[in-house]
């Protein structure tokens, strides 16, 4: 931690919104196993790098630590029996599929030991997510999944290190059917981006920087996703109050979300971490401010209290049994501004990923004040749209930010309070307002007289 | 370095989004679709060939360019590519050994390509898909899978 934000520490006692404060915490421990975790995954990673066509003796070897590594558990028999197939040369869908729920199994250890290292540092207090059955799918569904995955078994056999163009482009040519399709929405968002990441690095071959654990993750995720549906998180209808902390950027060429992150006050109920997401779909011509003018008519009240925080009242909204909250009840703005960065979270409730989404990278602690004594800002994990650079943190009076995990804890900054302004994404939501030539106007002209004419 | 999530790509610099609705790298070309000046309903498809330097340009209904050379529209295409990717990308894309490349004659001076026949339609429709993105639904389900994306 430089010393510009420890001067925030100071700050944040002075609180001037009537909630109690707190020292910061100490930083989280990194638990015990990650390392040997990852050194297991690295291993599966370089296999599918080479391509599961060819197995080296390393790859052979890499898939038996993988065999070791989830032996005794519910997944052990599946998986040594896909890797003896694999080894056969039997490359079939369930075989890749099986290997993928291995590496996933690892992950998702490594994950609810990091989490709990999280939650323990900063004085939440952790809940399991609560789901329904998994829907089965319907024949269209079923058939677009089987598609999906036929293209990540050809890719794995090919190897990520000799992907050319005519390996990924079936992907990019089924996009369109997988993103008219709703109930494959998650698979249609992680699949667009998936697919044109990778047109965009072929060909791969003698290439020396592909990021091949990103990459495996994506093929395993995507592979999970296209083999079954995820568990329903149960949903409840909620009334209560929301105090927005902070919004996080996440997005590729073709889709960008907001996540929103706040704490819910419910009569009767534990105070509670909660998400709300907003999405489009988009092109990179859209960019800078202009994605704000594309997202705030999803909520508008909310992208409203991000750039100027104030409470929102919430009836009536579901509250799903993941931890998100969908912006479908009814929403007033309370009176007087708030200060995120001065809300006490100590006590409040986070709710742990679901089965299929225990990953590091879903892990995101909202901190509040300062960040954890040693632990480092990482600017590099936020988006361009964030409006925050390097040196933001200077001469800042409070912090909002995610507690997350990638090769090492780390504090991804979503704002910093001065006592002029909000750095983070409220200059760009406020830009949006003033924006006059907008880029989707300029395509929907082109679009009405080119789609018109051919 | 994070390894979990793409390096930070700069944002890009603004387009002339109206002249040049489409730039892309892809297929081992800088390509794209520029409108033509004259007439608001016809439209331009151009590209350059990486390592070749190759070049096309017709109307999409496949009309020959009138223009020599690298003409207005390939002008045109290439300084909305630099400013959509910066020179660094477009000239290692394309193969350009000096990557200070201000405008389409500083590739002219480094790749020594002739002009081609070329099949607008491919380019054409990509550009159709592309603009079929601002169309599409938005929502507020959660996407847990965008947590993987965070620049780009
Ligand atoms: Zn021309």
């Amino acid at each position: 931690m430089s010393a510009s934000t420890r001067d925030t520490d100071g700050a944040s006692t002075r609180d001037t919104d009537g909630a109690p404060t707190r020292d910061t915490d100490g930083a989280p421990v990194v638990p015990e196993g990650v390392a040997e975790a990852r050194a297991v995954v690295d291993g599966v990673d370089r296999a599918l790098g080479s391509g599961l066509a060819r197995l080296s003796p390393d790859a052979r070897a890499a898939l038996g630590e993988l065999g070791h590594a989830v032996a005794g558990t519910p997944l052990g028999l599946a998986v040594s029996e896909a890797i003896a197939a694999i080894e056969r040369g039997e490359l079939l869908a369930h075989h890749l599929g099986a290997l993928a729920a291995g590496r996933a199994a690892i992950e998702g250890a490594v994950c609810d030991a990091l989490l709990a290292a999280m939650v323990t540092s900063t004085g939440l207090v952790l809940e399991p997510p609560t789901l329904g059955p998994a829907p089965a799918p319907d024949a269209r569904t079923l058939a677009l999944m089987q598609s999906a995955q036929q293209w990540l078994v050809e890719i794995a056999l090919a190897g990520f290190g000799q992907l050319d163009l005519s390996t990924v482009s079936p992907a990019l040519a089924a996009l369109r059917t997988l993103q008219e399709h709703p109930p494959l929405r998650r698979l249609a968002a992680l699949l667009t981006g998936f697919a044109h990441e990778l047109a965009d690095a072929a060909p791969t071959s003698g290439s020396t920087e592909l990021p091949l654990r990103r990459w495996a993750d994506l093929w395993s995720t995507a592979m999970l996703a296209s083999s079954a549906l995820p568990a329903t998180p149960t949903r409840r209808s909620v009334t209560g109050v929301l105090t927005p902390l902070g919004a996080d950027l996440v997005h590729h060429d073709h889709l960008v979300s907001l996540v929103a992150h706040g704490l819910f006050e419910e009569d009767g109920q534990p105070r509670r971490l909660v998400r709300i997401t907003l999405s489009v779909w988009r092109v990179d011509a859209i960019a800078g401010p202009e994605v704000f003018t594309r997202l705030a008519p999803l909520a508008p009240e909310l992208v409203a209290a991000i750039a100027s925080p104030v409470r929102l009242q919430i009836t009536g909204a579901t509250a799903l049994g993941s931890g998100d909250l969908l912006w479908d009840g009814k929403v007033k703005p309370l009176p007087g501004a708030v200060q995120p960065h001065a809300i006490d979270l100590a006590g409040a409730t986070i709710t742990a990923p679901p089965p299929r989404d225990r990953h590091a990278v879903q892990l995101a602690v909202p901190i509040v004040g300062a960040p954890p004594e040693g632990v480092p800002l990482a600017f590099d994990r936020t988006s361009p749209l964030a409006g925050l650079d390097e040196g933001d943190d200077r001469g800042a009076l409070g912090f909002v930010g995610l507690l997350r995990y990638d090769d090492g804890f780390c504090v991804q900054p979503l704002a910093f309070a001065t006592k002029k302004e909000l750095r983070g994404p409220a200059k760009g939501i406020v830009d949006a307002g003033k924006l006059k030539d907008r880029a989707a106007a300029v395509l929907e002209e082109r679009a009405g007289r080119l789609l018109r004419k051919s | 370095m994070r390894s979990l999530v793409p390096h930070r790509r700069a944002a890009p610099a603004k387009r002339k989004l109206q002249k040049v609705p489409y730039v892309e790298l892809y297929d081992g070309r800088l390509q794209g679709v520029v409108s033509s000046s004259s007439d608001p309903a016809r439209v331009y498809v151009s590209f350059i060939e990486a390592g070749s330097g190759n070049y096309a340009c017709s109307t999409n209904n496949n009309r020959p360019c009138g223009g020599g050379g690298f003409c207005g529209h390939i002008r045109a295409l290439v300084e909305n590519a630099l400013a959509q990717y910066g020179a660094d990308r477009v000239a290692r894309y394309l193969g350009c050994a000096d990557r200070n490349l201000a405008s389409e004659s500083d590739i002219a001076r480094q790749l020594h390509g002739t002009k081609t026949a070329h099949d607008p339609g491919v380019v054409f429709a990509r550009f159709l898909d592309y603009l079929r993105y601002i169309e599409l639904p938005s929502g507020t389900e959660p996407l847990p899978e965008m947590a993987w994306f965070v620049t780009g």
